[in-house]
Protein backbone atom coordinates (compact mmCIF):
# COMPACT_ATOMS: atom_id res chain seq x y z
CA UNK A 1 0.00 0.00 0.00
CA UNK A 2 2.72 2.35 0.69
CA UNK A 3 3.07 2.85 -2.96
CA UNK A 4 -0.22 4.68 -2.63
CA UNK A 5 2.15 7.83 -1.04
CA UNK A 6 2.94 9.16 -4.61
CA UNK A 7 -0.52 9.34 -5.53
CA UNK A 8 -1.20 11.05 -2.03
CA UNK A 9 1.66 13.82 -3.05
CA UNK A 10 0.10 14.28 -6.20
CA UNK A 11 -3.51 15.15 -4.91
CA UNK A 12 -1.71 17.38 -2.50
CA UNK A 13 0.04 19.24 -4.64
CA UNK A 14 -3.18 19.29 -7.58
CA UNK A 15 -5.40 20.76 -4.49
CA UNK A 16 -2.93 23.24 -3.65
CA UNK A 17 -2.90 24.62 -7.56
CA UNK A 18 -6.87 24.09 -7.12
CA UNK A 19 -7.03 26.57 -3.89
CA UNK A 20 -4.34 29.06 -5.78
CA UNK A 21 -7.04 29.22 -8.70
CA UNK A 22 -10.43 29.60 -6.66
CA UNK A 23 -8.45 31.81 -4.20
CA UNK A 24 -7.57 34.16 -7.28
CA UNK A 25 -11.02 34.29 -7.93
CA UNK A 26 -11.73 35.32 -4.62
CA UNK A 27 -12.84 32.23 -3.05
CA UNK A 28 -11.28 30.13 0.08
CA UNK A 29 -8.74 27.44 -0.10
CA UNK A 30 -9.64 23.73 -0.51
CA UNK A 31 -9.15 22.48 3.31
CA UNK A 32 -6.66 21.43 4.86
CA UNK A 33 -4.67 22.16 1.54
CA UNK A 34 -3.48 25.68 0.81
CA UNK A 35 -1.99 27.60 -1.99
CA UNK A 36 0.42 28.49 -0.15
CA UNK A 37 1.06 31.79 -1.53
CA UNK A 38 2.16 33.57 1.72
CA UNK A 39 4.02 36.75 1.67
CA UNK A 40 4.53 37.34 -2.01
CA UNK A 41 5.28 40.92 -1.40
CA UNK A 42 6.61 42.48 1.93
CA UNK A 43 4.07 43.78 4.08
CA UNK A 44 3.41 47.02 3.77
CA UNK A 45 4.39 46.88 0.88
CA UNK A 46 1.85 49.72 -0.90
CA UNK A 47 1.91 52.95 0.05
CA UNK A 48 -1.51 53.31 1.19
CA UNK A 49 -2.52 50.31 4.22
CA UNK A 50 -5.96 51.01 5.60
CA UNK A 51 -6.80 49.31 8.71
CA UNK A 52 -10.03 49.68 11.53
CA UNK A 53 -9.43 50.44 15.20
CA UNK A 54 -11.21 51.45 18.30
CA UNK A 55 -11.03 55.12 20.16
CA UNK A 56 -12.50 56.19 22.97
CA UNK A 57 -13.99 60.08 23.10
CA UNK A 58 -13.44 61.57 26.45
CA UNK A 59 -14.49 65.17 26.03
CA UNK A 60 -12.48 66.68 23.80
CA UNK A 61 -10.02 63.91 24.27
CA UNK A 62 -9.91 61.44 21.25
CA UNK A 63 -7.59 58.57 22.09
CA UNK A 64 -6.37 55.40 20.08
CA UNK A 65 -7.17 52.33 21.84
CA UNK A 66 -3.76 50.00 21.81
CA UNK A 67 -4.22 46.09 21.76
CA UNK A 68 -3.27 44.44 24.73
CA UNK A 69 -3.71 40.99 25.50
CA UNK A 70 -5.62 39.59 28.13
CA UNK A 71 -6.44 36.22 29.36
CA UNK A 72 -8.59 35.69 27.15
CA UNK A 73 -7.33 37.20 23.89
CA UNK A 74 -3.96 37.63 22.42
CA UNK A 75 -3.10 40.97 20.18
CA UNK A 76 -3.69 38.79 17.16
CA UNK A 77 -6.94 37.82 18.31
CA UNK A 78 -8.01 41.68 18.83
CA UNK A 79 -6.75 42.72 15.17
CA UNK A 80 -8.33 39.82 13.20
CA UNK A 81 -11.99 40.90 15.27
CA UNK A 82 -11.61 44.60 15.53
CA UNK A 83 -11.05 44.26 11.99
CA UNK A 84 -13.36 41.50 11.09
CA UNK A 85 -16.65 43.53 12.47
CA UNK A 86 -14.98 46.55 11.27
CA UNK A 87 -15.14 45.98 7.86
CA UNK A 88 -18.50 44.25 8.17
CA UNK A 89 -20.12 47.47 9.74
CA UNK A 90 -18.11 50.10 7.21
CA UNK A 91 -19.33 47.48 4.35
CA UNK A 92 -22.87 47.70 5.62
CA UNK A 93 -23.34 43.87 5.84
CA UNK A 94 -25.65 43.09 8.39
CA UNK A 95 -24.81 46.54 10.18
CA UNK A 96 -26.89 46.23 13.02
CA UNK A 97 -25.85 42.44 13.85
CA UNK A 98 -22.06 43.01 13.51
CA UNK A 99 -22.28 46.15 15.48
CA UNK A 100 -23.72 44.13 18.47
CA UNK A 101 -20.83 41.14 18.09
CA UNK A 102 -18.24 44.55 17.86
CA UNK A 103 -20.38 45.78 21.22
CA UNK A 104 -20.48 42.00 22.47
CA UNK A 105 -16.58 41.72 22.15
CA UNK A 106 -15.76 45.20 23.29
CA UNK A 107 -17.17 43.98 26.62
CA UNK A 108 -15.53 41.11 26.96
CA UNK A 109 -12.03 42.38 26.28
CA UNK A 110 -12.43 46.47 28.07
CA UNK A 111 -13.47 47.41 31.34
CA UNK A 112 -14.88 50.35 30.71
CA UNK A 113 -17.28 50.23 27.44
CA UNK A 114 -18.59 53.63 26.63
CA UNK A 115 -17.76 56.30 24.38
CA UNK A 116 -15.81 53.40 21.80
CA UNK A 117 -16.17 54.61 18.14
CA UNK A 118 -15.30 52.87 15.53
CA UNK A 119 -12.52 54.20 13.03
CA UNK A 120 -10.96 53.44 9.74
CA UNK A 121 -7.43 54.77 9.34
CA UNK A 122 -5.28 54.89 6.36
CA UNK A 123 -1.34 55.28 6.62
CA UNK A 124 1.73 54.70 4.30
CA UNK A 125 4.05 52.52 6.26
CA UNK A 126 7.12 53.64 4.29
CA UNK A 127 7.06 55.87 6.60
CA UNK A 128 7.06 53.93 9.40
CA UNK A 129 9.73 54.36 12.29
CA UNK A 130 10.28 58.10 10.59
CA UNK A 131 9.12 61.52 12.51
CA UNK A 132 7.27 62.15 9.03
CA UNK A 133 4.69 58.62 9.72
CA UNK A 134 0.76 59.97 10.18
CA UNK A 135 -2.52 58.62 10.37
CA UNK A 136 -5.52 59.73 8.71
CA UNK A 137 -8.98 58.92 10.17
CA UNK A 138 -12.30 59.17 9.32
CA UNK A 139 -14.79 58.08 12.01
CA UNK A 140 -17.26 55.40 10.99
CA UNK A 141 -19.74 55.18 13.56
CA UNK A 142 -20.46 54.72 17.69
CA UNK A 143 -20.48 51.69 19.63
CA UNK B 1 24.33 2.87 6.26
CA UNK B 2 23.48 3.62 2.57
CA UNK B 3 21.15 6.41 1.54
CA UNK B 4 18.18 4.22 0.94
CA UNK B 5 18.43 2.36 4.02
CA UNK B 6 19.18 5.50 5.75
CA UNK B 7 16.08 7.10 4.26
CA UNK B 8 14.18 4.22 5.48
CA UNK B 9 15.21 4.19 8.96
CA UNK B 10 14.45 7.37 9.57
CA UNK B 11 11.41 7.39 8.51
CA UNK B 12 10.39 4.62 11.14
CA UNK B 13 12.31 6.36 13.80
CA UNK B 14 9.74 9.56 12.76
CA UNK B 15 6.96 7.14 12.37
CA UNK B 16 6.83 6.83 16.52
CA UNK B 17 8.26 10.77 16.70
CA UNK B 18 5.14 11.80 15.28
CA UNK B 19 2.59 9.89 17.63
CA UNK B 20 4.34 11.34 20.47
CA UNK B 21 4.60 14.61 19.08
CA UNK B 22 0.79 14.35 18.13
CA UNK B 23 -0.13 13.30 21.92
CA UNK B 24 1.90 16.90 22.73
CA UNK B 25 0.18 18.88 20.02
CA UNK B 26 -3.26 17.80 21.00
CA UNK B 27 -2.80 18.96 24.65
CA UNK B 28 -1.69 22.31 22.94
CA UNK B 29 -4.87 22.29 20.81
CA UNK B 30 -6.29 22.14 24.14
CA UNK B 31 -4.93 25.47 26.18
CA UNK B 32 -5.57 27.61 23.47
CA UNK B 33 -9.37 25.98 23.35
CA UNK B 34 -9.73 26.89 26.86
CA UNK B 35 -8.67 30.42 26.21
CA UNK B 36 -10.85 30.79 23.15
CA UNK B 37 -13.72 28.91 24.59
CA UNK B 38 -14.20 31.77 26.98
CA UNK B 39 -15.19 33.99 24.56
CA UNK B 40 -18.67 35.60 24.05
CA UNK B 41 -20.66 32.59 22.27
CA UNK B 42 -21.41 35.20 20.16
CA UNK B 43 -17.92 35.70 18.94
CA UNK B 44 -17.75 32.76 16.79
CA UNK B 45 -17.06 33.25 13.01
CA UNK B 46 -16.47 30.40 11.43
CA UNK B 47 -14.07 30.32 8.20
CA UNK B 48 -15.48 27.64 5.74
CA UNK B 49 -19.28 26.56 5.12
CA UNK B 50 -18.17 22.76 6.01
CA UNK B 51 -17.08 23.48 9.63
CA UNK B 52 -20.44 25.53 10.37
CA UNK B 53 -22.47 22.11 9.54
CA UNK B 54 -19.75 20.25 12.03
CA UNK B 55 -19.62 22.87 14.44
CA UNK B 56 -22.39 25.02 14.22
CA UNK B 57 -21.38 26.69 17.87
CA UNK B 58 -18.12 26.78 19.28
CA UNK B 59 -17.65 23.43 20.55
CA UNK B 60 -18.63 22.51 23.94
CA UNK B 61 -15.62 21.67 26.24
CA UNK B 62 -17.39 17.86 26.76
CA UNK B 63 -17.39 17.65 22.52
CA UNK B 64 -13.96 19.14 21.87
CA UNK B 65 -12.14 16.95 24.27
CA UNK B 66 -13.92 13.80 23.05
CA UNK B 67 -12.12 14.42 20.00
CA UNK B 68 -9.03 15.54 21.39
CA UNK B 69 -9.26 12.04 23.17
CA UNK B 70 -10.33 9.92 20.70
CA UNK B 71 -7.59 11.44 18.55
CA UNK B 72 -5.14 10.41 21.48
CA UNK B 73 -6.31 7.26 21.85
CA UNK B 74 -5.77 6.52 18.30
CA UNK B 75 -2.40 7.73 18.15
CA UNK B 76 -1.54 5.56 21.16
CA UNK B 77 -2.99 2.17 19.28
CA UNK B 78 -1.00 2.91 15.74
CA UNK B 79 1.90 2.80 18.06
CA UNK B 80 1.33 -1.11 18.67
CA UNK B 81 -0.77 -1.83 15.51
CA UNK B 82 -0.26 0.36 13.14
CA UNK B 83 -2.68 0.47 10.24
CA UNK B 84 -3.83 2.21 7.34
CA UNK B 85 -7.76 2.72 8.28
CA UNK B 86 -6.67 4.56 11.60
CA UNK B 87 -3.43 6.37 9.87
CA UNK B 88 -6.56 7.75 7.48
CA UNK B 89 -9.14 8.92 10.93
CA UNK B 90 -5.93 10.72 13.02
CA UNK B 91 -5.48 12.75 9.38
CA UNK B 92 -9.32 13.07 9.58
CA UNK B 93 -9.66 14.36 13.18
CA UNK B 94 -6.70 16.42 13.66
CA UNK B 95 -8.19 18.43 10.32
CA UNK B 96 -10.89 18.82 12.29
CA UNK B 97 -9.47 19.36 15.92
CA UNK B 98 -7.67 22.40 14.10
CA UNK B 99 -11.44 24.34 13.32
CA UNK B 100 -11.94 26.10 16.31
CA UNK B 101 -8.73 27.14 17.04
CA UNK B 102 -7.18 28.66 13.55
CA UNK B 103 -10.43 28.78 11.15
CA UNK B 104 -12.09 31.20 13.62
CA UNK B 105 -12.52 34.94 11.87
CA UNK B 106 -9.84 33.99 9.37
CA UNK B 107 -7.53 31.01 8.88
CA UNK B 108 -3.95 30.70 10.38
CA UNK B 109 -2.05 28.19 8.85
CA UNK B 110 0.50 27.19 11.42
CA UNK B 111 -1.49 23.89 11.91
CA UNK B 112 -1.58 22.92 7.87
CA UNK B 113 2.04 21.79 7.90
CA UNK B 114 0.88 19.12 10.52
CA UNK B 115 -1.87 17.92 9.14
CA UNK B 116 -0.51 17.62 5.93
CA UNK B 117 2.22 15.54 7.49
CA UNK B 118 -0.36 13.07 8.95
CA UNK B 119 -1.89 13.21 5.58
CA UNK B 120 0.96 12.49 3.86
CA UNK B 121 1.73 9.56 6.37
CA UNK B 122 -1.00 7.50 5.91
CA UNK B 123 0.20 4.65 3.68
CA UNK B 124 3.50 4.91 5.17
CA UNK B 125 3.56 1.79 8.18
CA UNK B 126 7.09 1.58 9.64
CA UNK B 127 7.01 -2.43 9.93
CA UNK B 128 5.76 -2.46 6.37
CA UNK B 129 9.02 -0.67 4.96
CA UNK B 130 11.24 -3.57 3.93
CA UNK B 131 11.49 -3.43 0.45
CA UNK B 132 15.23 -2.28 -1.14
CA UNK B 133 13.02 0.34 -3.11
CA UNK B 134 10.56 1.38 -0.22
CA UNK B 135 12.69 4.88 0.17
CA UNK B 136 10.75 6.40 -2.83
CA UNK B 137 7.81 6.38 -0.66
CA UNK B 138 9.18 8.18 2.16
CA UNK B 139 10.87 10.34 -0.46
CA UNK B 140 7.04 11.07 -1.66
CA UNK B 141 6.17 11.83 2.14
CA UNK B 142 9.28 14.59 2.52
CA UNK B 143 7.89 15.77 -1.22
CA UNK B 144 4.69 16.61 0.36
CA UNK B 145 6.13 18.22 3.44
CA UNK B 146 8.24 20.40 1.45
CA UNK B 147 6.56 21.07 -1.32
CA UNK B 148 4.36 23.59 0.72
CA UNK B 149 7.61 25.94 1.64
CA UNK B 150 8.77 25.36 -1.96
CA UNK B 151 5.41 26.66 -3.47
CA UNK B 152 5.76 29.53 -1.12
CA UNK B 153 9.13 30.53 -1.62
CA UNK B 154 8.42 29.86 -5.87
CA UNK B 155 5.75 32.45 -5.18
CA UNK B 156 8.13 35.21 -3.91
CA UNK B 157 10.09 34.80 -7.01
CA UNK B 158 6.80 35.31 -9.11
CA UNK B 159 5.75 38.43 -7.03
CA UNK B 160 8.99 39.80 -7.49
CA UNK B 161 8.56 39.39 -11.45
CA UNK B 162 5.03 40.61 -11.46
CA UNK B 163 5.94 43.40 -10.08
CA UNK B 164 8.85 44.33 -11.49
CA UNK B 165 7.21 43.79 -15.06
CA UNK B 166 3.73 45.58 -14.66
CA UNK B 167 5.99 48.10 -12.47
CA UNK B 168 3.88 48.69 -10.09
CA UNK B 169 5.88 50.55 -7.64
CA UNK B 170 5.42 48.47 -4.97
CA UNK B 171 8.35 47.24 -2.22
CA UNK B 172 9.42 43.82 -3.48
CA UNK B 173 11.65 41.53 -1.53
CA UNK B 174 14.73 42.44 -3.64
CA UNK B 175 14.21 46.04 -3.03
CA UNK B 176 16.58 47.68 0.05
CA UNK B 177 14.72 47.75 3.33
CA UNK B 178 12.08 44.99 2.16
CA UNK B 179 12.38 42.53 5.24
CA UNK B 180 13.01 46.10 7.30
CA UNK B 181 9.43 47.08 6.18
CA UNK B 182 7.90 43.99 6.57
CA UNK B 183 8.76 43.91 10.52
CA UNK B 184 7.44 47.57 10.95
CA UNK B 185 4.67 47.11 9.17
CA UNK B 186 3.61 43.65 10.93
CA UNK B 187 5.16 44.96 14.44
CA UNK B 188 2.98 48.47 13.53
CA UNK B 189 -0.28 46.27 12.95
CA UNK B 190 0.37 44.87 16.17
CA UNK B 191 0.74 47.53 18.21
CA UNK B 192 4.16 46.40 19.74
CA UNK B 193 6.97 48.99 19.66
CA UNK B 194 9.97 47.19 17.39
CA UNK B 195 12.86 45.90 20.10
CA UNK B 196 16.01 48.11 19.21
CA UNK B 197 17.90 45.19 18.98
CA UNK B 198 15.90 44.86 15.85
CA UNK B 199 16.28 48.31 14.28
CA UNK B 200 20.01 47.93 14.73
CA UNK B 201 20.37 44.58 12.71
CA UNK B 202 18.54 46.02 10.13
CA UNK B 203 20.63 48.98 9.81
CA UNK B 204 23.10 46.96 7.90
CA UNK B 205 20.78 47.15 4.69
CA UNK B 206 23.05 45.42 1.81
CA UNK B 207 23.79 42.34 4.18
CA UNK B 208 19.87 42.41 3.97
CA UNK B 209 18.72 41.98 0.46
CA UNK B 210 21.76 39.30 0.21
CA UNK B 211 19.74 37.68 3.50
CA UNK B 212 16.77 38.20 1.85
CA UNK B 213 17.48 36.75 -1.26
CA UNK B 214 19.02 33.50 -0.02
CA UNK B 215 15.99 33.19 2.28
CA UNK B 216 14.26 33.24 -0.77
CA UNK B 217 16.29 30.96 -2.70
CA UNK B 218 16.40 28.54 0.06
CA UNK B 219 12.47 28.07 0.47
CA UNK B 220 12.27 27.44 -2.98
CA UNK B 221 14.35 25.28 -3.13
CA UNK B 222 13.02 23.39 0.09
CA UNK B 223 11.84 20.06 -2.12
CA UNK B 224 15.21 19.23 -3.04
CA UNK B 225 15.87 17.77 0.46
CA UNK B 226 13.48 14.91 -0.48
CA UNK B 227 16.40 13.77 -2.79
CA UNK B 228 19.73 13.67 -0.29
CA UNK B 229 19.76 13.37 2.71
CA UNK B 230 22.82 16.05 3.72
CA UNK B 231 20.46 18.75 1.84
CA UNK B 232 17.40 17.75 3.98
CA UNK B 233 19.82 18.08 7.32
CA UNK B 234 20.33 21.58 5.98
CA UNK B 235 16.89 22.21 4.84
CA UNK B 236 15.35 21.09 8.37
CA UNK B 237 18.07 23.72 10.52
CA UNK B 238 17.30 26.33 7.98
CA UNK B 239 13.75 26.41 8.18
CA UNK B 240 13.99 25.76 11.95
CA UNK B 241 16.10 29.24 11.53
CA UNK B 242 13.56 30.46 9.29
CA UNK B 243 10.42 29.89 11.47
CA UNK B 244 12.36 31.79 14.51
CA UNK B 245 13.09 34.64 12.48
CA UNK B 246 9.68 34.89 11.37
CA UNK B 247 7.86 34.82 14.99
CA UNK B 248 10.82 37.32 16.27
CA UNK B 249 10.90 39.49 13.25
CA UNK B 250 7.28 39.61 11.90
CA UNK B 251 4.95 38.38 15.17
CA UNK B 252 4.03 35.31 12.63
CA UNK B 253 4.25 32.61 15.11
CA UNK B 254 4.19 29.44 13.41
CA UNK B 255 4.17 27.31 16.79
CA UNK B 256 4.44 23.41 16.45
CA UNK B 257 5.02 23.86 12.75
CA UNK B 258 8.90 24.20 13.23
CA UNK B 259 8.81 21.77 16.15
CA UNK B 260 6.99 19.41 13.42
CA UNK B 261 9.58 19.85 10.81
CA UNK B 262 12.06 18.95 12.88
CA UNK B 263 10.50 15.59 14.07
CA UNK B 264 9.44 14.51 10.66
CA UNK B 265 13.02 15.72 8.90
CA UNK B 266 15.29 14.96 11.95
CA UNK B 267 18.73 12.67 10.12
CA UNK B 268 17.86 10.27 13.39
CA UNK B 269 20.72 7.92 11.60
CA UNK B 270 23.34 9.76 13.56
CA UNK B 271 22.31 7.85 16.28
CA UNK B 272 22.39 4.42 14.65
CA UNK B 273 26.22 3.77 15.46
CA UNK B 274 25.49 4.40 19.05
CA UNK B 275 22.00 1.92 18.67
CA UNK B 276 24.34 -1.10 17.56
CA UNK B 277 26.61 -0.84 20.33
CA UNK B 278 24.00 -0.71 22.70
CA UNK B 279 22.43 -4.04 21.10
CA UNK B 280 26.20 -5.23 21.12
CA UNK B 281 26.37 -4.69 24.62
CA UNK B 282 23.30 -6.20 25.73
CA UNK B 283 24.26 -9.10 23.52
CA UNK B 284 27.10 -9.84 25.35
CA UNK B 285 25.41 -9.27 28.73
CA UNK B 286 23.20 -11.83 27.88
CA UNK B 287 26.61 -14.62 27.28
Amino acid sequence: MQKYTKYLFFISLFLSFVSLYVMGKGGKEIYPFFSWKLFTSPSGNEKLEEQYRLYRINGNDTIRLSYNATELYDQNNLGLITSFYGRKIDNNEDRKDNIRKMKTFIKSYLSEDNNIFLYKESFNPWELGKPSFRIKKIQITKL
Amino acid sequence: MKYKELTVFNYKVAYYAMRIFGLYWLLMQYLDFRRISQWPKEIYEPFLSIQRIIFPQYPSEILYVSILLICALLLIITIFKQNYFLNFLIFLLIAIINFPISLNFSVGHNNHLIIIGFFMAIFLLSKNLNKENDFKWVQYFYLGILSTYSLAGISKFVGVAKNLILNTGKITWIDKNAAKINTLANYWMADIKVPDCILNLYTYENLWVLITGFGIVAQASCFLGAFNRKFLTFIMIFLYIFHWYTDFFILADFKDAKNFVLITLFPYHIFYPLYLKFLNKKAINHH
